[in-house]
């Protein structure tokens, strides 16, 4: 089953989001059902373009994140919403080298992203002030569990060793493709995270010996938007 | 102030920024310091300093203050098994001024924590001589394990008893789980105390894990064991060994 479900999250992620179903073409001879348009606001230019009815479960994003706690690098894909895609929800697949011990992992991601502002900085670039969310990361091996083994005394440690909640705040600036040529790629976001891991959060509220780099790590990342 | 890194990859990602192999190289140290006519040694022994930093730092600054020869760790230097913490604690007791060595715990077996562990401060079975006293440091976290992988290691004892270091005439034993505790392997509790007492003129046992003081003569054979509380109890044991025998007190901070 395990096994069924990680090679279905490996196909989906070598499918490239938007691949399939019709691509809309925005601004220009857009199709009426398939766009709304917002008034810019100061503070954002973002537009609302979506896919049509049941094309909506299509990706609208591929995302590659480096560092992070979810893996040296991750890739996926993921789908924004709200009336100015503000909302964000991606899947990712990720890996931790072997390093210093004996085993390298994989690792998965549900990562939800709100990003409030975009503030346009001309014709092509955009600005996103903030960004911020949380995400639940699944270190996919054996070695780890969610609930303790039956073997432990009920409730003996505690805490899964699997599952592990982040949360973060970040900033991007968002490069997109001329209005009127006709591409693949909608925009390119590159962006950066602050990031802790719940296990780093306990440790320092309880403990002044350790500072800010010790809670925090920093992430960078690209999200290669395609509506 | 922990180890300074900027990047996290993963909390089990067993990457080990600065130094490895601490119990050896104390070891060596040790070694170094020590010749074969010890007349008399002190050493420190704390142990479950999991996720309690602030009162690690305080412990060593306590034992600075003692003038001990070195100091023995029983293990749970980590509360997750993640890999930082086992860097901010060895760089915590890396502010210790004498050679000091960690143990396995049953927290430090979790994740990746095994790996972890062995690569900053080595295997979970070691020994060490000082003088005419062989210490013989074991895991004892069974419950951790499988049944393939002996613990405690028997094999490991009798290696040791065929090959014997020279000049020992006394052992002194540490572990981080004692006979009849949670963790330990009872169906071999009686068996494990009378191969440990095959060795030479075992001193006393040491041990962690319940977070308590303790002092009893578990098997009732006149030998004795000592448990260390947990690093927030603000206490640890200091014994001093010489050709008398031994002493202890326990040190309050």
């Amino acid at each position: 089953m395990r096994l069924w479900i990680s090679s279905l999250l490996l196909c989906l992620m070598l499918l490239p989001a938007g691949a399939r179903g019709q691509r809309i073409n925005y601004i220009k001879g857009l199709p009426k059902d398939t766009v709304t348009v917002w008034k810019t606001r100061r503070l954002d230019k973002r537009q609302d373009v979506r896919y049509r009815g049941l094309n909506r479960i299509i990706p609208t994003h591929n995302v590659l994140q480096f560092a992070g706690n979810m893996g040296l690098v991750s890739l996926g894909f993921g789908w924004d919403y709200g009336c100015r895609g503000q909302w964000e929800t991606a899947v990712l697949l990720g890996y931790i080298p072997r390093n210093d011990g004996e085993k390298s992992y994989a690792t998965f991601t549900l990562k939800e992203t709100f990003i409030p502002w975009s503030i346009s900085l001309g014709e092509k670039v955009a600005f996103e002030p903030l960004s911020a969310g949380l995400y639940l990361n699944s270190i996919l091996s054996r070695d780890f569990w969610v609930r303790e083994p039956d073997k432990y005394p009920y409730g003996y440690y505690g805490f899964s060793t699997k599952i592990r909640l982040n949360l973060f705040v970040g900033e991007g600036i968002t490069l997109y493709t001329p209005s009127h040529k006709e591409s693949a790629i909608r925009s390119v976001t590159l962006f950066y995270e602050f990031g802790a891991t719940d296990l780093y959060v306990i440790s320092a509220a309880t403990n002044k010996y350790l500072g800010f780099w010790d809670l925090f790590g920093l992430s960078f990342g690209i999200k290669i938007k395609l509506v | 102030m922990g180890s300074c890194n900027a990047i996290d990859i993963h909390p089990y990602d067993c990457n080990i920024s600065g130094e490895q192999d601490i119990n050896r190289r104390h070891i060596q140290e040790l070694a170094g310091t020590f010749g074969k006519n010890v007349q008399e040694f002190r050493f420190a022994f704390i142990s479950d300093t999991q996720r309690w930093y602030d009162e690690t730092e305080d412990a060593v600054r306590s034992i600075n203050g003692k003038g001990v020869d070195f100091v023995i760790h029983g293990g749970d230097l980590s509360d997750f098994g993640g890999t930082k913490e086992f860097l901010w604690q060895r760089d915590i007791l890396n502010g210790l001024d004498m050679p000091w060595l960690a143990l396995l715990g049953n927290h430090d077996c979790l994740g990746s924590g095994e790996q972890a562990h062995s690569v900053v401060f080595g295997e979970p079975n070691f020994h060490f001589v000082v003088g005419d006293v062989l210490f013989v440091c074991l895991n004892t976290n069974a419950l951790e394990f499988d049944y393939s992988t002996p613990v405690p290691d028997f094999d490991f004892m009798a290696d040791l008893l065929a090959n014997m270091p020279k000049g020992v005439e006394r052992t002194i034993f540490v572990m981080h789980v004692r006979p009849y505790a949670d963790q330990f392997n009872n169906n071999v509790a009686v068996v494990f105390d009378h191969y440990t007492r095959e060795f030479p003129n075992v001193q006393f046992y040491l041990f962690g894990h319940e977070h308590t003081l303790m002092e009893t003569d578990l098997f009732e054979n006149g030998i004795m064991w000592y448990g260390t509380p947990s690093i927030n109890r603000r206490q640890y044991y200091i014994f001093t060994v010489n050709r008398e025998g031994y002493s202890y007190e326990v040190v309050d901070f």
